[in-house]
């Protein structure tokens, strides 16, 4: 699976289409995942925040 | 504070910027250095005058008495900003002509940065509540004016002072601890404007470097944009009170001046080696961690200018710039890193060394910290979080773990790219390396957003479309949770900062220990000699002489000694004896590792209550805002 995704991150790097491509699918998908994973890791801390903050207000 | 101090203190501070610029003009004016665009004229300038200042003001540490020393110091640079006036209102002038004449979008995101800035800026007015501040980066200042330039052993804190404290001492010494904390903000301040700088050389296709392209950029804005709402920026820029976010903005100046050399070749004059050598031992001078991203720096240089010569003289550049505070350190100690280099080579003896000390140190800057090859990968993405000690302080943001694969492609293909990514990931990983801290990763923050999102921009120009879109949306998104997430943290400064909440009641509900410190101060206002031993961490509001007891952050106070068999309480009587303590604090409880002695004391009738009370203090991570009542009791020693 590794493989596979490192196959196509080379792939799309270098293609010049401006066609939406499984490449470009691939590092779309990155972006948002990337994203909810590093936000996922604080959940405890930005629930806590959060809750803390909205029975402030 | 009245609303005429404020605009007051506005007018002063605004003052003093123009200054540190002149005077950084002038020392460029003197080596014969003009940088080709005046934005980058007007922030190397102001880099420079701040660095002028501490390096001033650590000479006049040195006069007999310090007060007067530091003044002189401030003088002098004035004189020198004065002399360099005109140079920065001319790049000022052309910075807002520059600004004014931005159109559509970039226009939009230069008003939104100016406003997240002033909103920043509104929040550092607020009194300091920030931990490590009211510990040691504004205490250990405190403590040299007060009692001299001396080896701060009871406050072990006082060691890691560096270049970037010098500006706390000077404000102080002007009698204006807000003044320190703007001076701070200016550092932000600063850094944005070096990401939207570095950022704007790599979104821009370097292949199709357009001039009217370029204007018509909104990545590099949204760089600046994101640096400055990352939740860890925002409370370095606004609250914190910690000199360390100078760095942020020395590290981007000095790799855009990398980048210049580079691309100047062989050809390169010896003066901008100088200057970034002047800027990277300024990065050194900050802090402890700033070595390893000095040299880091230094790396840098030798992949752009590719000459052993013009590498020595950057490195002895830095040398001179950034040596002070070590030098200082290894006279007081023998260990210009103490208590780093002590932990590792001294043999322990009770009498000579408090292990309880050194050891806390160790555990609580990350050094003893161990990781696994998986962990450190994550540091260069600013994606490592201690799940142990998780906290708002490692929030570094998602942004260039998102971008990163996009970007390290288009950054392989240019030496500039390169060079930045040299200075990036090598610096990340020797800060996660030899702390294991995410947080201490923040100078890097605008390094490795900048090229993340410039060179994300220029490898989908033309190209990628989805993508592109999608990035973007990602850009706004982020900043605008992080205006939201701004407003939510500042809000509460801001009132205070515009009148609207009393300093007391705001420093009550916010700043640690703050209640402790007015119980001292109310009940010992009136005593003339003494000190009064405390275990509490934050000293900056305490008004009347204090011995800080804490076993974990003061020499003297070595549980080895003061707990050894057979000598009961002479030891403490000596202790009390050598530094004029009459009081002790106990609030509520006293340290663990003197507990028992202590309590001995009280029994033998050496400690008796003379005053007691309750207070409410914090209770866990500060940000959580649980608070409970606890009694404290002031004990007379006898």
């Amino acid at each position: 699976m590794a493989r596979s995704a490192s196959l196509l991150y080379w792939r799309a790097m270098n293609q010049e289409r401006r066609k939406f491509s499984a490449g470009e699918a691939f590092l779309c998908a990155w972006v948002v995942v990337a994203q909810l994973w590093y936000f996922w890791q604080f959940r405890s801390l930005l629930a806590a925040l959060t809750s803390r903050f909205l029975h402030r207000s | 504070m009245t609303g005429l101090g404020t605009l007051g203190l506005l007018l002063a501070f605004a003052a003093s910027v123009l200054l540190f610029a002149g005077a950084g003009e002038l020392f460029f004016n003197a080596l014969r250095w003009k940088p080709a665009h005046a934005a980058d004229r007007l922030l190397f300038s102001i880099a420079a005058g701040v660095t002028l200042l501490e390096l001033a003001v650590t000479a006049g540490q040195l006069a007999p008495t310090l007060p007067t020393g530091v003044r002189i110091a401030c003088i002098a640079v004035a004189i020198a900003g004065l002399a360099g006036l005109r140079f920065a209102f001319a790049d000022l002038r052309e910075c807002l002509r520059v600004c004014s004449a931005l159109s559509g979008a970039p226009r939009i995101l230069a008003a939104a940065l100016l406003l997240v800035l002033a909103l920043e800026m509104l929040a550092s007015l607020a009194p300091l509540t920030g931990s490590d501040a009211l510990h040691y980066h504004f205490a250990a200042q405190q403590i040299f004016l007060a009692d001299g330039f001396h080896a701060p052993w009871p406050l072990l804190h006082g060691f890691f002072c560096g270049l970037g404290h010098q500006l706390i001492l000077a404000a102080l010494t002007l009698r204006s601890g807000r003044l320190a904390q703007l001076w701070l903000f200016l550092g932000g301040a600063v850094a944005a404007f070096a990401t939207l700088r570095v950022a704007q050389l790599f979104s821009a296709n370097l292949k199709a470097n357009a001039g009217a392209a370029a204007k018509a950029d909104v990545w590099p804005w949204f760089a600046a944009i994101a640096f400055t709402l990352t939740p860890v920026s925002v409370w370095q820029i606004s609250t914190a009170g910690a000199p360390d976010i100078w760095l942020c903005a020395l590290l981007p100046l000095t790799l855009r001046l990398l980048l210049e050399i580079f691309r100047a070749g062989r050809e390169v004059a010896l003066v901008p080696v100088l200057v970034a050598g002047f800027l990277a031992g300024a990065v050194a001078g900050t802090k402890y961690t700033g070595i390893f991203l000095a040299a880091v720096l230094l790396a840098g240089f030798a992949l752009a200018a590719r000459s052993a010569g013009r590498t020595a003289l950057f490195f002895a550049a830095a040398v001179v710039t950034g040596i002070w505070p070590y030098l200082r350190n290894w006279l007081w100690t023998g260990d210009p890193l103490f208590p780093f280099l002590l932990a590792r080579s001294h043999a322990p003896h009770p009498a000579t060394f408090n292990a309880t000390a050194v050891s806390a140190i160790l555990a609580d800057t990350g050094a003893t910290h161990g990781m696994s090859l998986w962990e450190l990968a994550k540091f260069p993405l600013m994606a490592a979080v201690d799940y142990q000690h998780l906290g708002a302080w490692q929030l570094l943001g998602p942004l260039v773990l998102a971008f990163a694969p996009v970007a390290l492609p288009q950054l392989r293909k240019t030496g500039e790219g390169r060079i930045a990514l040299l200075v990036w990931i090598l610096g990340a990983l020797a800060i996660g390396a030899s702390s294991g801290m995410a947080r201490f990763l923040l100078p890097l923050l605008p390094v490795a957003l900048a090229a993340s999102i410039g060179a994300a921009a220029g490898a989908t120009r033309g190209r990628w479309r989805v993508l592109r879109a999608l990035l973007l949306v990602s850009l706004a998104g982020f900043c605008a949770a992080g205006f939201a997430a701004m407003a939510a943290y500042s809000h509460r400064a801001w009132s205070v900062a515009l009148g609207r909440t009393s300093p007391d009641a705001y420093l009550s509900a916010n700043a640690p220990d703050y209640q402790r410190s007015q119980f001292v101060n109310r009940e010992l206002a009136s005593q003339r000699d003494g000190r009064v031993l405390i275990f509490f961490r934050h000293l900056y509001y305490l008004r009347v002489p204090y011995f800080n007891g804490d076993p974990q952050d003061s020499w003297p106070m070595n549980p080895q000694l003061l707990n050894a068999a057979g000598q009961g309480s002479e030891a403490w009587r000596e202790l009390f004896r050598n530094h004029g303590i009459r009081w002790v604090l106990k609030s509520p409880k006293y340290p663990r590792e003197l507990a028992a002695a202590l309590e001995n004391l009280e029994q033998q009738g050496v400690l008796a209550p003379c005053a007691s009370g309750e207070v409410a203090e914090f209770s866990g991570n500060r940000i959580e805002g649980q608070r409970v009542r606890e009694p404290i009791t002031l004990l007379c020693v006898r």
